[in-house]
């Protein structure tokens, strides 16, 4: 395994919850991302899975900086980079940028999109406005994008387009690592085979390592090395991607991979479904316990008092269960 | 017995840039007790054609040729009578739960709305069937639910009571657009499984609508392909996934993430839909083909013909040898051309 | 929603608290540096000597430092004025008699009449004014609004448009100039100028009287409101909710008024409670152009004659007015929408 460049060490990162009549006092926190430990290799691709609610998003955001943690540390190239503000916290959004979920909503409609992607040069000041504009085309034509239409708005471009155009802005500035928030979710199928082509491709001419936020698990499987899957706020199973897929120990990763639908009749016909109980739940009230146990399948009495923590064994793979399910 | 029949439907949209036709001569059949997927992605029309069954497109809409539900010919129906039958007759459910239900009024009064548009009974009874059909949905204790507002509920739960809604007025039939979509997967997994079992309990007919090829896999026992407002290819659903028949179906199986090996590139169909303002002549599928051939960019575009030894129906120009080697390489898992 | 409402008038209570604090400050401390107008001066007549200053400034209790002042004057505002108060400012009087002249708001030397009789004696028209021409702007612009967010450019919606852009250009006074010109001068339709008292058994002559100004100075909000309603009705007859509504069979004008409308009408409601707690407090351009002696009359009446007192008590009292129908709003808005209750 390659040397680690970003790392993660209990993570928290929590909301307040207000209450009062006259002056609002915080009287407790919804704790969105509650201990996350990850590790993120050279070259290698890491999916965090799970679905809403689970602090996914929130735990990328605080990876990037894009919001503060409250506990934890976050480590990148054996740099602390947890509370860096200002300039030095510029270098490390050189290195690490993020492609967003929604490329309708992440673009500003009113500018061009050659602005939109050549304003990380400036605002980092790189080169001469001509340097930008050429490494701007440049980062176009790797994307798959027409470079003579720098000066056309988002709207006249469809939305694998604008995917395309968020991923040029996001490896303009030549970084390690992108964090990549749900990247083909908002996509339609033959597209997102398209954008996980490009994501692919990408890495390889340019090194990068990726952090995969998602909740489909086909496409995270195509992409990833290694997976954590998530649920309220906790890592609740990791390892490489075959380990995981195979071999799911955590009742929830197993439910989550029987959930998905089959594309092929007879198979979706003739297989045994895990199909939970209850809704999704929300971190404002985490169940007593291991967080799962309410809808969890095999659970035991003693899962509603205890609280399992994530261990891992020495072939990296890891799960937070009291009674994990056999190999 | 076909309980829908629809004929050479052809729905124009009127826009500031000119005409648009958005279903452009569609004909499908979906009997009682069957669930009828249509698959397609954005643009193709599904939606277009779901709203047109419904009678639920603006005033700029033109909808031409014939919608049989049963004794009804919903083309060209007068207004009143269309709204009689919607939501009592033929119901829908759409994409996101979160936004289709109105924020400001509890569950309880929507629930009741839908009853009392259509039946002649007292509040009483109008509740009694709310706590009915929230039951049948699966909704634990119905009778507190519907004093609630919908933003106290999660999607999994806004989505029953769409569900429950709709079944309300026992439809024959029911439109489901997109109904997973904007859902987590546990939560699409239960809705999938309430819907599987609602189709043995209603003798509704049921279409639905997605592009999601995996819920069509799990629900539904026929399905057609839409592609810029006309369907090309109609199957049973073994049948499609077995022995595909039509290019685009190829790029659509292929493209499943799933589907794929590690290691190879993803299968990508190239381009992307035509514009429906000006669609190309000829087979609209022809520029992204990478079978085309010259008589396939020129009109009358292909026809949907019957596919020999099968029920399955396909507009290709394709000769059926080539369309079965190549649909056994896709069904395969194979890398398609 | 019992604490929310607890919660807006705690609220609300705050902010009446800062502004007897501000019009305290500006009426009276920054007054007297900036202009040399004390009230002391004034009142003591032409040419006063020092002597006599300081006997007037005794006599209204300026001599006290300012904090002093601002407790008494808060005191009188909550509880009304005290013994001592009244056997300062009116020596010998009953406590009836001397509440013609000093009030809770204070008192109008120039006038010799407390601040809250003066008040009470305009505010019926004002609030008559500010009544009917909320009513008329409503009825107006809603059905305007609302047709015309259903029929988009449409006849109605163009000529809609046009006539709000004329109603927000044209200013009140020439309006108002030439409909008494047109409809009470010439043509004597509607009575020149006057007001006559509202009586339950015969309202008629209350409501003649007052149509000619409620109706011009309904124009102006009516082009707002048409604007305003005829956007959001557009918003929220695009959502998906409306679009269920129909799925489910109702009749466009049940998914109009009971779905849309319901939705619609917040920011409407919203706009409409703080306008009409703006005009309680005096419409002054309207007043003045039709002669009526309401509240906002007063006030530049007060000012014109250097009357502190009045003046402040005016800005005082709508201010309060402001707030209360702020409270109301949110209220109605919570009722109207039920997550605004979770706030």
């Amino acid at each position: 395994m390659s040397e680690p460049i970003l790392t993660a060490t209990g993570v928290k990162i929590g909301f307040p919850v207000k209450r009062g009549i006259v002056f609002q006092r915080e009287v407790g926190r919804v704790q969105a991302v509650d201990g996350v430990d990850l590790t993120l290799h050279q070259g290698e691709t890491l999916a965090i899975v799970g679905e809403s609610g689970c602090g996914k998003t929130t735990l990328a955001r605080g990876l990037v900086r894009l919001r503060d943690i409250d506990a934890g540390s976050i480590t990148y190239m054996g740099d602390d980079i947890t509370r860096r503000s200002g300039r030095a916290l510029n270098d490390f959004r050189r290195q690490v940028t993020m492609i967003f979920q929604d490329p309708i909503a992440s673009l500003d409609p009113r500018m061009r999109i050659g602005q939109s992607m050549q304003e990380p040069l400036d605002i980092h000041s790189i080169g001469t406005p001509a340097e930008r504009k050429r490494k701007v085309q440049e980062a176009m034509e790797r994307v798959g994008l027409n470079p003579e239409h720098y000066n056309r708005f988002p709207h006249e471009f469809s939305g694998g387009q604008r995917q395309r155009i968020g991923i040029a802005r996001a490896i303009i500035l030549e970084p390690r690592v992108i964090v990549c928030d749900e990247p083909v979710s908002a996509l339609d199928v033959s597209v997102q085979a398209q954008i996980v082509n490009l994501l692919e491709d990408l890495q390889r001419d340019l090194g990068l390592s990726y952090i995969v936020i998602a909740h489909d698990l086909d496409v995270v499987r195509r992409l990833a090395d290694r997976v954590q899957v998530m649920y309220l706020g906790r890592v609740i199973e990791q390892g490489e991607g075959e380990q995981v897929y195979n071999h799911p120990r955590h009742p929830y990763s197993k439910a989550l991979l029987s959930a998905r639908p089959i594309a092929d009749p007879k198979l979706a016909r003739s297989r045994e479904r895990i199909v939970l109980q209850g809704d999704v739940p929300s971190p404002i009230n985490p169940p007593a316990g291991c967080r799962f146990h309410p809808r969890c399948p095999v659970a035991q009495a003693s899962c509603s008092a205890h609280d399992p923590q994530l261990e891992v064994a020495a072939d990296g793979h890891g799960w937070a269960c009291a009674y994990p399910l056999a190999p | 017995m076909a309980l829908l029949t629809v004929e050479n439907l052809r729905t124009t949209f009127r826009t500031d840039d000119g005409p648009v036709c958005a279903v452009d001569g569609v004909s499908l059949t979906v009997d009682a007790g069957q669930v009828l997927g249509i698959v397609g992605e954005s643009g193709c029309g599904k939606s277009a054609m779901s709203l047109s069954i419904m009678g639920l497109l603006p005033d700029s809409a033109t909808v031409e040729g014939s919608i049989q539900l049963g004794e009804h010919q919903l083309v060209d129906m007068p207004k009143n009578e269309l709204r009689t039958l919607r939501g009592s007759e033929v119901a829908m459910i759409f994409q996101d739960p979160m936004t289709s239900l109105n924020p400001v009024m509890t569950i309880g009064w929507q629930l009741e709305e839908a009853v009392r548009l259509h039946q002649k009974v007292s509040k009483r009874e109008a509740r009694a069937l709310a706590v009915a059909g929230l039951a049948a949905v699966g909704i634990p204790s119905p009778e507190d639910r519907l004093k609630t507002y919908p933003h106290e509920l999660s999607g999994g739960m806004r989505q029953r009571v769409m569900i429950a809604m709709a079944l309300l007025n026992r439809p024959r039939l029911l439109i489901a657009d997109e109904p997973t979509t904007a859902l987590d997967v546990t939560t699409q997994a239960q809705i999938l499984e309430l819907m599987r079992d609602l189709r043995s309990e209603v003798d509704a007919a049921i279409v639905l609508i997605t592009h999601d090829l995996g819920v069509v896999a799990e629900v539904c026992d026929e399905v057609a392909v839409m592609y810029a407002g006309r369907i090309v290819e109609r199957a049973p659903v073994d049948e499609l996934f077995a022995r595909p028949q039509h290019p685009y179906t190829w790029g659509l199986l292929a493209s499943l993430p799933g589907r794929n090996r590690a290691g190879e590139r993803l299968h990508q169909i190239a381009g992307s839909p035509p514009s429906l303002m000006n669609p190309p002549a000829g087979c609209r599928f022809a520029p992204r083909c990478a079978m085309a051939m010259d008589v396939c960019r020129a009109d009358p575009a292909p026809v949907l013909a019957a596919v020999a030894g099968s029920d399955t129906v396909v507009a290709c120009h394709l000769d059926a040898p080539t369309r079965a080697r190549e649909g056994a390489r896709v069904a395969s898992g194979e890398e398609s051309a | 929603m019992i604490r929310f409402l607890i919660r807006r008038i705690l609220g609300g209570a705050f902010v009446v608290l800062v502004v007897t604090l501000a019009v305290f400050v500006l009426f009276g401390p920054v007054l007297t540096w900036k202009s040399n107008i004390s009230p002391a001066r004034l009142y003591a007549g032409k040419n006063p000597s020092p002597q006599q200053i300081e006997s007037v400034k005794a006599l209204l209790g300026l001599d006290q430092p300012y904090y002093v002042q601002y407790a008494y004057t808060l005191r009188r505002l909550v509880v009304g004025p005290t013994q001592e108060e009244r056997d300062r400012v009116c020596p010998g009087s009953t406590a009836a008699e001397c509440d013609q002249l000093l009030g809770r708001f204070g008192s109008s030397f120039a006038k010799q009449r407390s601040v809250d009789s003066l008040i009470w004696s305009r505010f019926p028209v004002t609030l008559s004014l500010a009544i009917v021409a909320a009513l008329i702007w409503m009825l107006i612009s809603i059905p305007i609004g609302v047709l015309s967010a259903i029929r988009p450019r449409s006849l109605l919606d163009r000529s809609s448009t046009v006539f709000v852009l004329i109603g927000q250009s044209l200013p009140v006074y020439y309006i108002g100039l030439l409909a008494i010109y047109f409809l009470a001068y010439k043509y004597q339709i509607f009575p020149l100028s006057g007001y006559e008292n509202f009586s339950l058994s015969n309202p008629w002559p209350w409501l003649y009287h007052l149509l000619l100004p409620a109706t011009v100075l309904a124009l102006q909000f009516a082009a707002i409101y048409v604007r305003i309603t005829r956007s959001q009705m557009l918003d929220t007859l695009n959502e998906d909710y409306v679009r269920t509504a129909r799925a489910k069979g109702a009749s466009e004008s049940r998914v109009v008024v009971r779905h849309a409308l319901r939705n619609a009408s917040l920011p409407i409601v919203t706009m409409f409670g703080l306008d009409l707690g703006l005009l309680l407090g005096g419409a002054i351009l309207i007043e003045v152009t039709f002669g009526l002696q309401g509240l906002g009359a007063l006030a530049v009446e007060a000012a014109k004659r250097l009357d502190v007192p009045t003046t402040a008590g005016i800005v005082l009292f709508s201010a309060i007015l402001i707030v209360v129908a702020n409270i109301i709003v949110d209220v109605v808005c919570a009722t109207l929408d039920p997550r605004i209750r979770l706030e």
